[in-house]
């Protein structure tokens, strides 16, 4: 054989700079698992600091959002799991309040609420990266993950002035095994004298890119707002709310990656410009850029129990294999929330996958869809990756529901084929393939019921109620149904009628309190960490 | 295998990943996604590598169905870029040229073959197709390659 010299272009230094990076959020990963530990108690001690730091971290009553959607979705058993934090970090109108938190698996779900002076000024607000003890998490600032680059909102002015969100955070699987975590979440608030534009047409109708040269400067490396007078978004939430996608300023990673070398003697954070496993912005990165100045950082930090959340909904199936038009379809790795359903499928016809010109014939292939209540899911990452195993060629789809909104009550989950209508693009249910809905361990749901049962009966306790037997501390501020609860040690059993005598209160964590609405004095911490 | 030693391969081997994923994937950025991807699987399945002498034609194999998957789920844009989308300087790369006018299929068995010096049997292996099929491929993209060639010449 001979072999031709190498026609190609030299490696361009994008790629050559994405093999380098992704190697090393290879060495990251590892690093990372050897320094848990060191971290977790560095954390602590930084939560703490952090905590101490904050004066005014004041109890507010905040949005009911992701409790709300759960119930208006039918999801009502979720919407009873869903915490209630309401802790803010607040002053001279820049707001930032932690108002839920909802916890399925590995996902973690924080609904919050910022808001800006209301002074005719438009601000910019991000939300920086979330850690868990001391780590940074992955996280979305908008619900879709496609939509996960790093944004500013704009907020105040024309536009809302106070808005609510919901936070996906992706604890890291290690994180999660820990039974108390800290949860640290801060906003950045910066003052900007760029007005804001929408541009709604950014795609004419036939979807050619028409007023693209507004947002991108594509010509000079692909960096936004080249038009340094005006800040020009196309995408807004539901509420109106500006999202301006900042992922094309190298700046913020520059300075990013700079900080964080100098913290911890290398790069600990990489950032994936595809939007996925995003790293946070930093003001003083967002400030670099020169379109705005850092007026305001509030910043919520929270105990995280791991019995405050609900467990995985459903993990597996107890048949996974099914047969549909002369074909053989799998369901694998098949795991449901009431957040989102994830699954790989294969599908193996009978004949052998079909090739044409050595190439695989999709067209044999369905187009799979999951359907909860009768509803299909739309938005549903997919792919396809031809493989072979034992020996013969079959085709899969990973599939993922990646909507992070309720789903419902999960009451019939079913896969079917489908197709989309040419005329409407409305997704059109043929066949029902597969039953999948969740079936419950019913010891482990009453087990579960009976706990929720009495949480809330020792959250709302009132003298004449029946006694119940809990934990406190002879000092502590609370009374609690666990024996160590966040790490509490040297607590007795009480009745509960003498802990209400000696004014304790529920604890939050695994009792049904509420964090009471005051005012905390400089150096005193809002958790029941420090009963024991 | 350990992770020093995977990521000191990969480097080895990075000019070659470039090529197979630019002849797979008209869009750098792509490339660049794929790439990323076709790592951090090849880094989680690494315990699928049976011998570790294979490393290279076996992160390839997971490069290409990567590649696969992208053009699978992003169709090559059809829209007209803007008119005034500054265009790259000509280069005088007639094979280039060629090879990347050949259907997906018999570029990526050529480049493999004749640019990355894998044996018709390890090209199978990569592409997952029988040999017979590969040397079938080379052969008509062969001939595809020079009626091209020869086409450009006369023209010039």
């Amino acid at each position: 054989m001979r072999r031709w010299q190498d026609p190609f272009p030299p490696t361009p230094k994008g790629f050559h700079d994405r093999v380098e990076q992704t190697l090393r959020g290879l060495e990251d990963m590892d690093m990372k698992q050897n320094r848990r530990y060191k971290k977790l108690t560095l954390a602590l001690v930084a939560a703490l600091i952090a905590l101490l730091a904050i004066g005014a971290v004041a109890a507010v009553i905040g949005n009911n959002q992701l409790k709300d959607e759960l119930s208006d979705a039918g999801a009502k058993d979720m919407a009873e799991r869903v915490q209630d934090v309401h802790l803010a970090d607040a002053g001279d109108g820049f707001n930032f309040a932690v108002d839920e938190v909802a916890w399925e698996g590995d996902d973690l779900y924080i609904s919050y609420t910022l808001s800006v002076p209301e002074d005719g000024n438009t601000y910019l607000v991000g939300l920086m990266q979330p850690t868990i003890n001391g780590n940074a998490v992955s996280y979305r600032q908008s619900r879709y993950m496609d939509d996960g680059f790093t944004l500013v909102m704009g907020m105040g002015g024309e536009w809302p002035a106070t808005n609510s969100f919901v936070l996906p955070v992706l604890a890291d699987s290690r994180e999660i095994e820990l039974k108390d975590m800290k949860l640290a979440v801060n906003a950045a608030f910066f003052t900007t004298d760029r007005p804001l534009e929408y541009v709604p047409d950014l795609f004419d109708e036939e979807g050619n890119w028409n007023r693209l040269d507004l947002l991108i400067d594509w010509k000079n490396g692909w960096k936004l707002f080249p038009n340094a007078d005006t800040l020009y978004f196309n995408s807004k939430d539901e509420n109106g709310t500006p999202l301006i996608q900042l992922e094309y300023f190298p700046e913020i990673w520059g300075v990013k990656e700079a900080e964080d070398a100098e913290a911890s003697g290398h790069v600990d954070i990489t950032y994936d410009s595809q939007g996925f496993n995003m790293e946070g912005l930093t003001p003083a990165g967002l400030e670099s850029t020169g379109i705005a100045s850092l007026a305001a950082e509030r910043s919520v930090s929270l105990p995280l129990n791991k019995d405050m959340v609900s467990h995985d909904l459903y993990n597996g199936l107890e048949e996974n294999t099914f047969r549909y038009d002369d074909m053989t379809i799998t369901v694998e790795n098949f795991r449901m929330t009431h957040f989102k359903i994830e699954a790989k499928i294969w599908m193996l016809p009978d004949e052998g996958v079909p090739e044409n010109d050595g190439e695989v014939d999709f067209s044999r292939f369905p187009t799979l869809c999951a359907c909860v209540n009768g509803k299909p899911l739309l938005d549903v990452a997919w792919g396809g990756t031809s493989t072979t195993t034992n020996g013969v060629i079959a085709y899969s789809e990973d599939y993922e529901y990646d909507g992070y909104v309720p789903l419902g009550n999960l009451e019939k989950v079913e896969l079917v084929s489908c197709r989309f209508d040419d005329e409407t693009g409305d997704c059109l249910v043929e066949d029902v393939i597969a039953d999948l809905t969740p079936i419950l361990d019913t010891a482990a749901a009453e087990e579960e019921a009976a706990a929720l049962a009495t949480r809330e009966a020792a959250g709302s306790w009132q003298p004449g109620d029946p006694e119940i037997t809990v934990w406190a501390t002879k000092g502590g501020t609370y009374y609690h149904l666990e024996e160590h609860c966040s790490g509490m040690f040297s607590a007795v059993h009480w009745d509960i009628s003498k802990a209400v005598e000696a004014g304790k209160k529920p604890c939050p964590v695994c009792a049904g309190g509420e964090p009471a609405p005051v005012e905390l004095e400089e150096g005193e911490d809002i958790s029941c960490f420090q009963d024991g | 295998m350990l992770q020093a030693d995977f990521t000191r391969r990969v480097r080895v081997c990075e000019r070659r990943l470039y090529r197979v994923a630019r002849t797979l994937l008209p869009r750098e950025c792509d490339c660049e996604d794929a790439v990323q991807e076709a790592l951090l699987r090849a880094w989680d399945r690494l315990d699928s590598l049976k011998q570790e002498e294979a490393f290279e034609p076996w992160l390839i194999r997971i490069l290409v169905n990567q590649c696969k998957t992208f053009y699978r789920r992003r169709p090559p844009a059809s829209q007209p870029l803007p008119e005034d989308l500054p265009l790259p300087e000509p280069e005088d790369t007639p094979l280039l040229d060629a090879l990347m006018g050949l259907p997906r299929k018999l570029r990526v068995t050529l480049e493999l073959h004749y640019v990355e010096g894998y044996s018709v049997a390890e090209t199978a292996r990569i592409l997952n197709l029988p040999e017979g099929t590969v040397k079938w491929r080379l052969n008509r993209g062969r001939a595809a390659l020079k009626e091209t060639i020869d086409r450009e010449e006369a023209r010039t």
